[in-house]
C-alpha cells in the first residue's frame, strides 16, 4: 500500500491562497495593474482564485499557459501528445507577470514556462508563486511566494486536489510504499 | 484637409497613417528567435519550433484584436472583426528552410500584423476585413512540397495529395497533422472560395541581388516563374582507371560535364528569359581509380515564360540525346516536375506601382525566380507580392539581411494597399 499522507485540508488550502493573495498585493504596492498567469491545469484554477481576491485592489489581467511545447524531453513530436492551447489575450510588455503552479518540484515546468512567457513578450518582472514547494530542484529555480514548503522523498509524489477539477481541496503526499 | 470642408477626411487619415517602426522590429525579432541556433534559424515545418512560433503569431494576432482560426493544416488566420465580406488578405510564412535566416517570411506575416494593429489604432473604418495569414509549410525542405499551406487553401492540394507525404523520417504529414488534432476533413475544409476573398497581398524579401544593385526600395512582383525539374541519367561503363585506354572508355561523367555546361549556354545564350542550374549530380561509384559508370544530373530550368520554359527543356534534352549518342553511352531521362509560371494580378501590380510613385519610393517592376505562397493565393483571388532588398542577395543563408527602414517602407506599403482595398 502506498504511504498517503494529508498535507493540507480545504481550511487550510485557502488561508494559503489568501496569504499569498496578500504577499502579492504587498510587493505590487506601488503597481496599479498585475498580470497572473497559472499553468495548466490546476495552476490556473490557484491563479484564478487568487487573482479573484487582488481584483478588489488592483486591475488583473488572467493568463493560462500550456507549457506542453516548451518540455526539455521533447524534440519530436510524439504520437498522443496533448497540445493544449495558451491564453494570454494581453500585451506581457512590461507587465508584473506573477506565474502559479500548485507545486514547485524539478523546477523544469517552471522553465519551461518563463521560455513561453519570454517568446510572447518582454514583462518588466516575473514572480513564482506555489501553493506547495517541495524541494528537490533540478534548476536553480525558486519561488517568489510559497504558501507551505514539505519535506520529501525525491520518488514521492505530491498531489494538489482542487474543487474546480477535483471537486474538493486538499493535498497529499504519496510515498512509493 | 479637404480645403472646402475644412474637414479631415477618411481617406487622408488613411493615407497618413503609418507603421510603427520600432513595434514591427519587436514583432519581427519575437518570431525570428525561435530556433535561433548558431547556423541561422531551424523552424522547419511542423516541428516543435515551427509550431511555437505559429502560437506567438497567434498570441501577436490576438492581442491586435484578431479573430483567430487555426485551419486544417496549421495556417494561422487572423481576421479583424470590423468589415463584412470578402476579406483582404495579408499572408507569408514563419517555417524556415534549415539553417535559414531571420527575414524570410517573417517579414511578410509580422508586416501583415503590424497592418492590422495600425489600422485599429488609425480607427479606420473598414468595408471589408483585413485577414492576416501565417501559412504552413511554405519550404519544401520536410516534404519536398512547398508552398503547402496556401495550394491547401487555394484548392490546388487536397487531404488525398498531402496526408501520405513523407518526410526523411518517413513520417507521414497525415500523421503529423493528425497528432495536432487535424484530420482528414479538417485539411479539405481549409479551402477557400474565391468569394470569400477580395484580394491577396504579401510583402517578402527578395532573396535576390538585383534591388540591391539597382538601388531600388521596393521591387513589385509581376509574374512568379516556375520550375521544370529534369533528371538525366548517363549510363556508360565502369571501368579501371588505368588499365582502360582514353579511346575504349564510356565516361558517364564526361557526358555529364558536356551536358553541365550545355544547359549553361541553352540558358545564357539561347533562349531569352530562363535561367537553369544543374544542382545535383550522383556519380557511380564514385572512386578516383574508377571510370565513372553512372552519372545521375538534377537539372532545374525557370521561366516566367511557359514557351521560353518549354523550349529550353526541350534543348536540354535535345544536347543530352546529342551527347549519349556521340559517345555511345545509355542515356534516361525523366520530367519529375513541370510547373506552370504565374502572372499576379495587373490590378494590385498598379496599386503598388501608384503607392511608390505617390510616397516617392524608388521602385522597379521585377518577376520573382523563387516561388512564393502569392503564386497560389492567385488561383482563386486577385495576387499580388512586393519585395524588399535583401543585403547581398542573401537568403536560406543564416547572414541574410534586410535593413529595418527597408522593412518599414515595404510594410507602409502594404498598409496602403490593404487600406485602399478593404475601406
Amino acid at each position: 500500500m502506498p504511504r498517503k499522507k494529508r498535507i493540507l485540508d480545504a481550511k487550510q488550502i485557502e488561508t494559503l491562497i489568501n496569504r499569498l493573495a496578500k504577499q502579492i498585493l504587498r510587493s505590487a504596492k506601488d503597481e496599479k495593474s498585475i498580470a497572473l498567469i497559472g499553468i495548466k491545469t490546476r495552476g490556473a484554477y490557484l491563479s484564478r482564485r487568487i487573482g479573484d481576491i487582488l481584483a478588489q485592489k488592483l486591475e488583473v489581467h488572467h493568463g493560462v499557459l500550456d507549457i506542453t511545447l516548451y518540455r526539455d524531453d521533447l524534440n519530436v513530436l510524439r504520437e498522443n501528445l496533448a497540445i493544449g492551447e495558451s491564453e494570454i489575450n494581453f500585451d506581457l510588455n512590461r507587465k508584473i507577470v506573477v506565474l502559479v503552479d500548485d507545486v514547485l518540484f524539478t523546477g523544469r515546468t517552471v522553465r519551461a514556462a518563463l521560455d513561453q512567457i519570454l517568446d510572447l513578450g518582454r514583462p518588466a518582472v516575473i514572480h513564482l508563486t506555489v501553493l506547495v514547494d517541495r524541494g528537490h530542484r533540478e534548476l536553480p529555480i525558486c519561488a517568489t511566494f510559497s504558501g507551505k514548503k514539505v519535506k520529501t522523498q525525491r520518488e514521492d509524489r505530491v498531489e494538489v486536489r482542487l474543487k474546480e477539477k477535483d471537486g474538493v481541496d486538499e493535498a497529499y503526499v504519496i510515498g512509493r510504499s | 484637409m479637404s480645403p472646402d470642408s475644412g474637414y479631415v477626411t477618411m481617406t487622408e487619415i488613411a493615407q497618413s497613417l503609418k507603421v510603427d517602426r520600432r513595434r514591427l522590429e519587436e514583432t519581427i525579432n519575437s518570431l525570428a528567435r525561435i530556433g535561433i541556433t548558431g547556423k541561422g534559424s531551424e523552424r522547419t515545418a511542423y516541428t516543435i519550433k515551427d509550431i511555437r512560433a505559429k502560437d506567438v503569431v497567434t498570441h501577436l494576432m490576438r492581442r491586435s484584436g484578431l479573430n483567430v482560426v487555426i485551419d486544417g493544416v496549421g495556417n494561422v488566420l487572423g481576421k479583424t472583426r470590423a468589415g463584412s465580406g470578402p476579406s483582404v488578405m495579408i499572408g507569408s510564412h514563419v517555417d524556415t528552410v534549415p539553417g535559414g535566416g531571420r527575414f524570410d517570411g517573417v517579414v511578410g506575416v509580422a508586416s501583415g500584423i503590424e497592418v492590422a494593429r495600425t489600422i485599429a489604432e488609425g480607427q479606420v473604418k473598414l468595408c471589408r476585413p483585413i485577414e492576416v495569414c501565417a501559412f504552413s509549410a511554405e519550404e519544401s525542405s520536410r516534404f519536398g512540397v512547398g508552398t503547402l499551406g496556401s495550394a491547401v487553401v487555394s484548392g490546388e492540394l487536397k487531404a488525398k495529395d498531402i496526408a501520405q507525404l513523407r518526410d526523411r523520417l518517413g513520417t507521414k504529414l497525415g500523421e503529423v497533422l493528425a497528432r495536432l488534432g487535424r484530420g482528414h476533413d479538417a485539411i479539405d475544409l481549409s479551402k477557400r472560395q474565391p468569394s470569400d476573398l477580395h484580394a491577396y497581398l504579401e510583402l517578402h524579401v527578395e532573396q535576390g541581388p538585383i534591388l540591391e544593385a539597382k538601388k531600388k526600395k521596393i521591387g513589385v512582383v509581376s509574374a512568379i516563374s516556375a520550375s521544370t525539374r529534369i533528371r538525366v541519367r548517363f549510363i556508360g561503363r565502369a571501368d579501371h582507371s588505368g588499365t582502360t585506354p582514353m579511346n575504349l572508355r564510356k565516361d558517364a561523367l564526361v557526358a555529364a560535364a558536356e551536358l553541365i555546361t550545355a544547359v549553361e549556354t541553352i540558358c545564357r545564350t539561347e533562349v531569352k528569359g530562363v535561367v537553369g542550374t544543374v544542382g545535383a549530380l550522383n556519380v557511380v561509384p564514385n572512386a578516383m581509380n574508377v571510370v565513372p559508370g553512372t552519372v545521375e544530373l538534377g537539372i532545374d530550368i525557370r521561366s516566367v515564360l511557359s514557351g521560353s520554359k518549354k523550349k529550353a527543356v526541350s534543348l536540354v534534352l535535345d544536347e543530352a540525346r546529342k551527347i549519349s549518342e556521340r559517345r555511345s553511352i545509355g542515356l534516361e531521362t525523366e520530367i519529375i516536375k513541370e510547373d506552370q509560371p504565374v502572372s499576379l494580378s495587373k490590378e494590385i501590380t498598379s496599386l503598388f506601382e501608384d503607392i511608390c510613385k505617390s510616397s516617392g519610393i524608388p521602385y522597379m517592376n521585377m518577376i520573382s525566380g523563387a516561388g512564393h505562397d502569392a503564386m497560389k493565393m492567385a488561383a482563386i483571388t486577385r495576387s499580388g507580392l512586393i519585395f524588399v532588398p535583401s543585403r547581398r542577395g542573401l537568403s536560406h543563408n543564416p547572414d541574410e539581411w534586410t535593413d529595418l527602414e527597408d522593412i518599414e517602407i515595404g510594410a507602409n506599403c502594404l498598409l496602403q494597399a490593404a487600406l485602399r482595398l478593404a475601406t
